[in-house]
């Protein structure tokens, strides 16, 4: 009996030890680069989006190209040029114009449809944004942020007589919990459509339940295709309001090529599945912009704690000039916090150029380069006149922060879309008015159009962290 | 190969030494009243906050402000002892248990509240800099004073297990009625186990805070993870052996990080999977741990 036990004790001892082995004998792929140098949807188009090309009257906006009632672009400084002009040298700013005063819309409908969420008086949408877990956002913000430009525009009048009601959820980071919130948002608190508002992972679940429940979702771009479940192109319900990981891409590398001529550089992006794509995009892209000089490109996980001090290690002990970073903004400050050494970090946004980053971040996180979709606190200001006054206004007269223009930002742009889905506002003529191919500028946002393909962005600002005064700042805007 | 080995055995040893200290207290609290004490980790984020609220929000000195935050974990535990565990001394141990972990939960939630406004916090260190590099890892003399402190608590632990008071504490847990017929008052020497433990808790924190930044929860699933980890540590000293804890702390510290090169290291949880892997091994092999002769009934 004793020598069966020890049989059975010995057996299951061998296989965990040969577990373990294939486990830890199998070196984390790219560890080793580190040091050696040179080393479910409906197509568009199809038959349940009716209303294809609509057809936006709008009044052209000062860029001189076919955009929306409302979209006077505040702030479009004639030294912002589309290919990334110095913010610094931009003029004076836009007037400001009404920000926004949603007049009639266009006729991107096709008579009734899902109006779900829609009543004559008011036009009910859901935000979700990671709040809690490993992005950490700070509640109040969001709190004060969501509901801005909701509250702006209904002083004007609304959206077409409409008023605008905005849901926040927290998704907690989490995919599961987004998809949960995201099904509350449709099931039961019957909205008309969601923004995601950060968050690859997040976005991308809650993105494909809206897309099997028929809800249109909007959100900042994030990657372009999952592995096992397709690409967010394809679902009939999604659209990228700027540019998408793999789409910024190539002005990441131009940036390395540009700033880090001859000196060596480092990528590393989260392990997250969604970001296969885009690692896959962005090293081909460095590689071929400075060769051997890509010192290393490795994934890290998604919530970084313990690895930290190593990661750390790893970047200071490969003497690269600058590190490329897509992962989440907690795991960036816990890295710099353990970094010895000084290292240029550049990345697609829109987290990881947030203040609350910068705060954290800081002084190793000096200068860093984060694209973003929405411009920092000192050029809000010039760009929409409208935004500081509205935040101060909702919130009893507290100070803006970047999570506020963010939100202020997409709430707009949401509000300009469903101006031009017209009075007969559906689902169906919503997501017509984007189909239809015409631009969408806000003056927050970089232009946006969803004619080519349902990743609608043009051009991302650049934010380059100030340690001095511990924030991001707004380096370039409308960079392509 | 050798680099990143040496790097993961610094880094384990030091990022170790925080979960040794919160693998004492696990370990203290089970000696003296067979709990498996769920809030152990939380003693020490509680402390951080505190800690921060006194030197960053408060601009009161650093060491002040240390004091502040030890002696709010002190209070924490000692809270946690009269309202949860003296009350529930009869009940069985998973209830118990579940008492202690309601106890981490409910001060997770108190700092999740007061940390919505700044949800990342950050400590200055008590020493800034770093003391020397071996391998390219980084000591920085806040991990020197952390190893520093965790060696000077072992030795003050193992002279005070020897005290008329250690072996107090030892006599409640074995027979209550008796000690109380010798002398010896159960009730204060409860007390006086979880106010040790939340103090060793306290330092795990304020020591491990400066070294990364905080959210609500940094110990027990934050940033600095170390209840689980510290709960390894216990189980590999066998959750009686105050050195076995210590030496566990460290063991898991070096394991974790040798999981981080694995090739699960590039997962959110690798380096914990190459904990288990190694602690089944362990406890298939000997079931007491390594650093005590034979199994505890729990």
């Amino acid at each position: 009996m004793q020598m069966r036990k020890r049989s059975m004790r010995a057996a299951a001892v061998l296989s965990v030890l040969a577990l373990t082995l294939v486990a830890g004998c199998g070196q984390k792929p790219g560890v080793a680069q580190l040091y050696a140098p040179g080393a479910q949807g409906v197509a568009p188009g199809q038959p349940g989006v009716p209303g294809q090309p609509g057809t936006i009257p709008g009044a052209p906006g000062s860029t001189g190209q076919d955009t929306v009632p409302g979209a006077s672009v505040p702030g479009q400084q004639p030294g912002a040029t589309r290919s990334g002009g110095t913010a610094g040298t931009s003029g004076t700013g836009g007037t400001g114009g009404s920000g926004g005063t949603a007049g009639p819309g266009g006729d991107g409908g096709s008579g009734p449809g899902d109006t779900t969420g829609v009543t004559d008086k008011a036009i009910k949408i859901g935000i979700h944004a990671p709040v809690t877990g490993a992005a950490a956002f700070p509640q109040r913000s969001f709190e004060n942020a969501v509901g801005v430009y909701a509250s702006y525009i209904n002083s004007k009048g609304g959206i077409n007589g409409r008023k605008l009601e905005v849901l926040f959820r927290d998704d907690k980071f989490d995919p599961n919990h987004a998809r949960a919130v995201c099904k509350d948002l449709a099931q039961q608190q019957k909205v008309f459509m969601i923004i995601g508002g950060a968050g690859s992972d997040q976005i991308d679940s809650c993105a494909r339940y809206a897309n099997s429940v028929g809800v249109p979702y909007v959100s900042a771009g994030v990657h372009e295709t999952r592995p096992g479940l397709g690409p967010l192109s394809q679902l009939r319900t999604y659209y990228a309001a700027s540019l998408t990981y793999e789409q910024q891409a190539p002005l990441i590398t131009d940036l390395v090529a540009s700033q880090f001529d001859g000196e060596t550089v480092g990528l590393l992006v989260a392990s997250n599945d969604s970001l296969d794509s885009y690692f896959g995009t962005q090293q081909a892209s460095l590689e071929k912009a400075v060769g051997d000089n890509l010192e290393f490109a490795d994934r890290v996980p998604k919530n970084i704690q313990s690895e930290a001090p190593t990661i750390a290690a790893q970047i200071c002990n490969s003497g690269v000039s600058a590190v490329v970073w897509n992962a989440a903004p907690s795991g960036l400050i816990n890295v710099t916090k353990s970094m010895t050494c000084s290292v240029r970090f550049l990345g697609p946004g829109n987290t990881n150029g947030l203040n609350i980053v910068a705060q954290g971040g800081c002084p190793q996180l000096d200068d860093a380069q984060f694209f973003s979709s929405f411009p920092q606190l000192d050029k809000i200001n010039k760009m929409d006149p409208n935004f500081e006054p509205a935040y101060r206004k909702k919130n009893g007269g507290s100070n803006p922060d970047d999570i506020g223009i963010a939100i202020w930002g997409v709430e707009k742009l949401v509000s300009q879309i469903l101006a031009a889905g017209g009075k007969d506002l559906s689902r169906e003529s919503f997501m017509a008015a984007m189909d239809s191919g015409k631009t969408f500028d806000n003056g927050v946002y970089p232009q946006v159009n969803f004619g080519k393909s349902r990743f609608g962005g043009t051009a991302m600002h650049q934010l380059r962290a100030d340690c001095g005064s511990n924030r991001f700042l707004t380096e370039r805007l409308n960079v392509r | 190969m050798t680099t990143e080995l040496g790097i993961a055995v610094v880094n384990g040893i030091f990022v170790g030494s925080v979960y040794s200290l919160v693998a004492l207290g696990i370990v203290l609290i089970y000696r003296a009243s067979g709990v498996f004490n769920f809030a152990q980790a939380e003693f020490g984020t509680t402390g951080l906050f505190v800690a921060y609220v006194g030197v960053e929000l408060w601009n009161w000195p650093y060491w002040l402000g240390l004091l502040f935050g030890l002696a709010g974990a002190v209070a924490m535990g000692l809270a946690t002892e009269r309202l949860v565990i003296n009350p529930l001394r009869n009940a069985s141990r998973v209830t118990l248990l579940v008492g202690t972990a309601g106890v981490a939960l409910a001060a997770i939630g108190i700092q999740f509240w007061q940390s919505n406004e700044q949800p990342i916090r950050q400590m200055p260190k008590l020493v800034d800099g770093v003391a020397f590099q071996p391998f390219g890892a980084a000591i920085t003399y806040q991990h020197l004073i952390t190893f520093a402190v965790l060696i000077v608590v072992a030795l003050a632990l193992a002279v005070f297990f020897r005290s008329p008071s250690g072996l107090a504490i030892q006599a409640a847990q074995q027979e209550g009625t008796a000690a109380e017929l010798v002398g010896i008052s159960v009730r204060r020497v409860s007390m006086m186990t979880w106010g040790i433990a939340a103090l060793l808790g306290g330092l795990a924190g304020v020591l491990s805070g400066p070294n990364l930044s905080f959210t609500a929860g940094h110990l027990t699933f934050g940033a600095g993870a170390a209840l689980l980890p510290g709960f390894m540590a216990a189980v590999l000293g066998g959750m009686r052996s105050m050195p076995g804890a210590l030496f566990g702390g460290l063991l898991v510290g070096v394991i974790e990080q040798f999981g981080n090169l694995s090739i699960f290291g590039y997962m959110s949880g690798g380096g914990e999977m190459m904990l288990f892997f190694f602690l089944l091994i362990v406890l298939l092999l000997r079931p007491q741990g390594l650093f005590v002769r034979k199994a505890v009934a729990a």
